[in-house]
């Protein structure tokens, strides 16, 4: 490598799962890191789930386990800093924040993950103006800090969980699926069991995809020991009533009738959305949405406009954490193998 | 026949829970647990002997009976000759002859 190479740190531009797993890895490679983070805390969405699926392990002892190697290694995390654009400079990369400070870097790793659906765009749902509607976000958040939901168990008899909010859903321009909800709704209505254990819960869902490990068998589990109702069916309405109780309506499509049910509360599976950087890639994606579009030929899965900037997690689409730290390591061996193959030439 | 009831209710066109009696279908998830597993492939009723001549739909008798309309299928579930072919097929294991079994006892009890 040339000195003026390496005189400069390697960025990483979000501190999510996939960021961290990145900065860890480039660690373990020989390289310095450092973080970006626009947030003031750090990791991602890992700052504000409770237990994760499938396994129901913490969330904050994951982030710990990332954070902690490189706090050891004084990696610098630098809060509250949005990085806006990156261009190609002498000394490898001109990264330029919010705020206007400009930091040479020779490569970075891009993992600015997803945001998550505004259920307040289906209005047909009352998010936002009936109280008792909740997004399976405010629910992760809710336990997280309080381990408990604001409904006293002695009113709580049923419990709705809607799939599929903002997402195949053309009347809200996103078509794709994201991937994740089915198996968190399937955990968050054993999570609602153990906290209301005689309440019924019900899942309504167009199709149950359940692809990952031990996500099929999560589900048996709901059905027999948690006693969980999957009616298929996508909920075409709610409504509050004069006692804040909700009333949905759908079609129970197994059984090919109209249904109507009185709920004392709701949680909509809210997807994913991504966001598109100009200067990372150009492309459109088939599917019409905003993640970052990457080159879909099994090889360069990481790969961005920029040469020696690679692209990790789900800022590319829909993941899991572990698909997210996955790719992070991923995008981290490809930075660095592309930094040597420069070196030697 | 021990009940009239079931003949005289004809299949209802809207599952209206908040109505709909659940204590035969409670009682049903209790003695035969398995059928909770159900996905609603439509193995049973692709193999079902009955099906083909007189139009019965096990998987629609038994997830409409746990919605909390028992008395709905009496006729139905006299269609029944439980050969058995339905258990064999389930991919979640569903004891559906017994469904079936239990099913009719419930509502003739
Ligand atoms: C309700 C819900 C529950 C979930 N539960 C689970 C679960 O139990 N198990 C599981 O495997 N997955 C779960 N997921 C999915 C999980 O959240 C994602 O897989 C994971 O967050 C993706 O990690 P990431 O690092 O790619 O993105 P993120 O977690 O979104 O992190 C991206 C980070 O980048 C920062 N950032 C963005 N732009 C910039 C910028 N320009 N400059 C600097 N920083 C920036 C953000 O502030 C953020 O901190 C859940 C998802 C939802 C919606
Ligand atoms: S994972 Fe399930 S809930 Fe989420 S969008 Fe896909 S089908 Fe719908
Ligand atoms: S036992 Fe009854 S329901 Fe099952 S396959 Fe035979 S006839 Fe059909
Ligand atoms: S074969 Fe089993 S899983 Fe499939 S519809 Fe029948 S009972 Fe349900």
């Amino acid at each position: 490598m040339t000195n003026k190479q390496t005189q400069f740190p390697i960025a990483v531009i979000g501190s999510g799962p996939a960021g961290l797993a990145a900065a860890n890895t480039l660690l373990a490679l020989g390289h310095q890191p450092v973080i970006f983070e626009k947030e003031k805390i750090t990791g991602g969405k890992l700052s504000r789930w409770h237990q994760l699926f499938p396994g129901f392990i913490s969330a904050a002892e994951i982030q710990e386990q990332l954070i902690g190697p490189l706090k050891k290694a004084s990696v610098k995390i630098s809060t509250e800093t949005e990085v806006k654009t990156m261009k190609p400079d002498s000394g490898g990369l001109e990264i330029e924040t919010a705020s206007g400070e400009k930091i040479i870097a020779k490569g970075a790793v891009w993992a600015s993950g997803y945001t998550e659906f505004d259920a307040r765009r289906k209005e047909e749902y009352g998010y936002g103006l009936y109280k008792n509607v909740l997004t399976s976000a405010d629910v992760e958040e809710m336990l997280a800090k309080d381990g408990k939901l604001p409904f006293d168990s002695a009113d709580v008899k049923r419990i709705g969980i809607l799939h599929c909010v903002g997402s195949r859903d053309e009347k809200v321009g996103n078509t794709y699926c994201s991937k994740v909800c089915c198996i968190c709704a399937v955990k968050q209505a054993i999570e609602m069991k153990k906290l209301y254990p005689s309440a019924e819960v019900f899942n309504f869902y167009m199709d149950l995809r359940l692809f990952g490990k031990g996500y099929e068998e999560l589900y048996r589990e709901a059905q027999m020991d948690w006693q969980v109702n999957f009616i298929r069916g996508r909920v075409s309405e709610l409504a509050e009533d004069q006692q804040g109780k909700i009333r949905m309506k759908t079609e129970d499509t197994l059984t090919g009738v109209p249904m109507k049910m009185t709920l004392d509360f709701v949680i909509l599976m809210v997807g994913m959305e991504g966001k598109r950087f100009s200067f990372l890639s150009e492309n459109k994606n088939t599917d019409g949405s905003d993640f970052i579009s990457y080159p879909e030929n099994f090889t360069g899965e990481n790969q961005t406009a920029l040469p020696n900037v690679m692209v990790a997690g789900a800022c590319k689409g829909p993941s899991t954490i572990v698909d997210a730290m996955n790719d992070g390591k991923s995008a981290a061996l490809a930075l660095h193998q592309y930094l040597i193959s420069q070196a030697e030439k | 026949m021990t009940h009239s009831f079931g003949y005289s209710i004809s299949q209802s066109r809207e599952t209206n829970w908040d109505k709909l009696d659940h204590r035969f279908a409670d009682k049903l998830l209790d003695l035969e647990p398995s059928v909770r597993l159900c996905v609603g492939c439509g193995s049973c009723t692709g193999t079902c002997t009955a099906a083909p001549r007189s139009g019965f739909d096990i998987r629609k008798v038994h997830t409409r009976f746990r919605r909390g309309e028992a008395g709905a299928f009496v006729a139905e579930l006299e269609k029944c000759m439980f050969c058995g072919k339905c258990s064999m097929v389930c991919p979640r294991g569903v004891n559906i002859r017994n469904v079936m079994d239990l099913m009719k006892k419930l509502i003739e009890a």
